[in-house]
């Protein structure tokens, strides 16, 4: 019976269309098109949202009180980086993956693998360590969204961070790297941006 | 921790991973048992010195703020690790 329905669903498929023209068949498929790509993209970017990201407890209590206190939230410039900002590649490529990787975080919510700031505390390195390995295999792609070492202008920085500068471009490092705990806490574990980076060339 | 950051201590130091100054494990372990540890790390962070990173010479900052309460209890944190 199943198999009847179908076969003729596929053979109304494959059947020409004898009453619309190619013409009204073709636009229908364009106006469909725009109104799927569009809805597609307002749905990706309501997800990118400072306030879709902080819905839920887990991360309005935790990690988002800790990135409120940071120069990423309030700047004297006004120019505020929010969480999608470094946690989701702004190319279409690179962020489809991201979101792909990310739904996995629906099911950690269901199972409420971090809904108390405790068992948060306990997973903290290990979220940490995720993100870290994510951006040291993308070169940090989530800072070069914004930041490009060749844009900036080596004077107007400290002679510290000039001289900090040189040597990670001349040693091929990445801006996590060095810039990690900046907008959340940094967790206690073994191993930082670095070791993880030589890990991941080494196979391991 | 919120007057290790409010220094950019964390700039050069990290709690437990490689940086260009020491983690504060490292620190503590230096200092374990040594009772001139409090003493030395409370003059090490309350004024500016120079510390040597890649053969070069730099300032070591110092906590912005006068507390001794405050200071007192971010010696012992460090020293705790």
């Amino acid at each position: 019976m199943k198999i009847a329905w179908l076969t003729r669903f596929w053979v109304t498929l494959r059947t020409p269309c004898v009453k619309y023209s190619l013409l009204t068949v073709g636009s229908s498929f364009f106006v469909a098109g725009i109104i799927f790509w569009g809805g597609f993209n307002t749905a990706m970017e309501a997800t990118n949202t400072l306030e879709f990201c902080t819905g839920c407890h887990e991360m309005r209590d935790t990690v988002y009180q800790e990135y409120k206190k940071t120069i990423h939230y309030s700047n004297r410039t006004g120019v505020r980086a929010i969480c999608s900002d470094c946690h989701v590649p702004k190319d279409w490529v690179h962020k489809m993956a991201r979101k792909i990787q990310a739904s996995g975080e629906v099911w950690g919510k269901l199972t409420g693998v971090i809904d108390t700031p405790e068992k948060f505390e306990a997973k903290r390195y290990q979220l940490a360590s995720r993100a870290w390995a994510r951006m040291v295999t993308t070169d940090s792609i989530e800072c070069r969204n914004c930041h490009h070492i060749d844009s900036m202008a080596a004077d107007k920085q400290t002679e510290k961070a000039q001289r900090r500068h040189a040597k990670g471009k001349a040693e091929g490092k990445t801006c996590i790297e060095c810039h990690f705990g900046i907008a959340h806490k940094e967790p206690v574990g073994a191993d930082g941006p670095t070791e993880l980076k030589a890990k991941l060339a080494a196979g391991k | 921790m919120a007057l290790l950051e409010d220094s950019k201590c964390f700039k050069c130091h990290s709690v437990d991973k490689k940086k260009d100054g020491p983690a504060y494990k490292e620190v503590a372990a230096k200092y374990k048992g040594k009772p001139e540890a409090e003493a030395k790390l409370t003059k090490h962070v309350t004024q500016p010195s120079k510390v040597k990173i890649d053969g070069v010479e730099e300032d070591h900052g110092a906590v912005k703020i006068r507390s001794e309460a405050r200071i007192k209890n971010l010696v012992q944190w460090i020293l705790s690790r």
